[in-house]
């Protein structure tokens, strides 16, 4: 009986309940979202268009102007097709028209054996258009500034974007790491390089896309001295899943490719990225700081970015020796 | 800070209003309520979402620019007094109350969460207490 009377008042006092809350938010001013990345790669080039929800909780069965868009754009955005979108190299003063094609598409994964879910992004993709257009001639190159023009629904969007130059890699080595009990061991790449300590810069981290759907860290070189000397990138600004991310072994072998790449990037980029990835940690609790979107470079109110980099890459190849 | 421009702050509660009835009905029993409405609060929210690089972020509305919902609730109650009070130095009196009669679920705290794949959010709301019946003795010596 007792215990039955402490049950009863622990649950009325600790009595609360959780229900869905619709914002309210009106649908239908729904801003255009640009991913824009050049880089000093070969090309094409790929910007994609898309448009933003006010819907929190996206039907996926629901079609996209009535095309089979859905079945392809994973991310579920609303591609924009009908937009012109010009890039022009300042140095140069050449101008490139973008034009629609039918790539990108993420496909996703599982890995039963592992037991994680994995996605590629795989471009370009012939049938459908998600929302992509793709340079024809332009070239990327280092210390040249970008000015990019869309043009979509009678408004005028524009961004300017400089692709600092990225030093040398001397090289990556792969750290081995041995495994959390029933976990597989697993390499840290560790990047070697010498950082121009004359000026300030920015550099953002891809891996493998292999684990998860953000392969991204930034960092600043605000703490790097003139040679780094055995870097671990998840230092930087990265998912909290980051480390998840590398390359684990499997028999004494590393399981799959892998590549990183170092691009350098410009202040204004960081911070867009540091905002993204800070969109990750919010818990949204009562110490946090107010949240805001993330500071684009795009003027109108257009959401996303238009960045510019400078690539240098290292590729580990899976050993499939016998 | 919101790049200069003025914002409401957390606890810009523009409208209080508290309305409380009492009525005897005898010596024995009486009845009370109490009614209290505010205006919501200015909080910032996310107001839509974007992709970018394959995953959804939120964009967010002016700092403090959006108001939740406002907050009301009706508390009755009723009061029996013993008739032997009168004739003993102690007092007595039995109190059975109703908190929030309507089951208004007002907002306690309000958070978004992104689903497992980072497509897409969801908002929701926490209340804490729904309609709380009560029984009180209360003694006075």
């Amino acid at each position: 009986m007792r215990i039955r009377s402490i049950a009863f008042i622990l649950l009325t006092v600790s009595y609360s309940c959780t229900k869905e809350y619709d914002l309210q938010l009106k649908s239908n001013d729904l801003k255009l979202v640009v991913d824009a990345t050049i880089t000093n790669q070969s090309g094409p080039y790929y910007v994609r268009l898309t448009k933003s929800s006010a819907d929190f909780n996206i039907d996926t069965s629901v079609r996209h102007d009535n095309d089979t868009t859905y079945l392809y754009s994973y991310d579920r955005a609303i591609p924009v097709k009908d937009a012109e979108i010009y890039i022009t190299d300042n140095s140069t003063s050449f101008t490139d028209t973008l034009a629609p094609c039918s790539a990108g598409k993420w496909f996703h994964y599982k890995d039963s054996i592992h037991n994680v879910d994995y996605s590629r992004f795989e471009i370009p993709q012939k049938t459908i258009h998600t929302g992509y257009y793709e340079t024809s001639k332009l070239k990327g190159v280092a210390g040249h500034t970008y000015s990019m023009t869309i043009k979509w629904q009678n408004k005028e969007y524009h961004a300017t974007s400089y692709m600092p130059p990225v030093p040398p890699l001397d090289s990556v080595n792969l750290d081995f790491t041995e495994g959390a009990v029933g976990k597989p061991d697993y390499l840290i790449p560790l990047i070697y390089f010498r950082e121009p300590q004359n000026e300030r810069n920015y550099y953002l981290f891809i891996t493998q896309n292999a684990a998860y759907t953000w392969p991204y860290s930034v960092l600043s070189d605000e703490y790097l001295n003139d040679y780094v000397n055995g870097l671990d990138v998840c230092k930087g600004v990265s998912p909290y899943y980051w480390r998840t991310a590398y390359p684990y072994l499997a028999g004494g072998r590393m399981f799959n490719d892998y590549f990183i790449e170092m691009h350098s990037i410009t202040k204004e980029t960081y911070e867009y990225y540091k905002a993204l990835l800070q969109q990750f940690k919010t818990d949204g609790g009562g110490y946090s700081p107010s949240p805001a979107s993330p500071p684009t470079n795009l003027d109108n109110g257009a959401l996303g970015f238009f960045r510019t980099s400078a690539v240098e890459r290292v590729d580990f190849k899976q050993d499939r020796s016998e | 800070m919101n790049n200069n421009d003025y914002f409401s702050p957390r606890w810009d509660i523009r409208h209080n209003l508290s309305i409380t009835g009492n009525y005897e009905f005898n010596r024995k029993w009486s009845v009370s309520g109490t009614f209290k409405f505010t205006s919501g609060g200015f909080v910032t929210v996310p107001e839509g979402s974007f992709v970018y690089n394959g995953v959804s972020f939120s964009y967010y509305s002016k700092r403090n620019g959006y108001q939740i919902e406002p907050y009301h609730r009706l508390d009755l109650s009723c009061t029996y007094k013993s008739p032997k009070n009168d004739a003993r130095k102690w007092k007595s009196e039995w109190v059975f109350g109703i908190y929030n009669v309507y089951e208004q679920k007002n907002i306690y705290i309000l958070f978004a969460r992104q689903n497992g794949d980072m497509t897409s959010s969801q908002f929701t709301k926490m209340y804490l207490f729904g309609i709380v019946p009560s029984i009180t003795y209360n003694l006075k010596f």
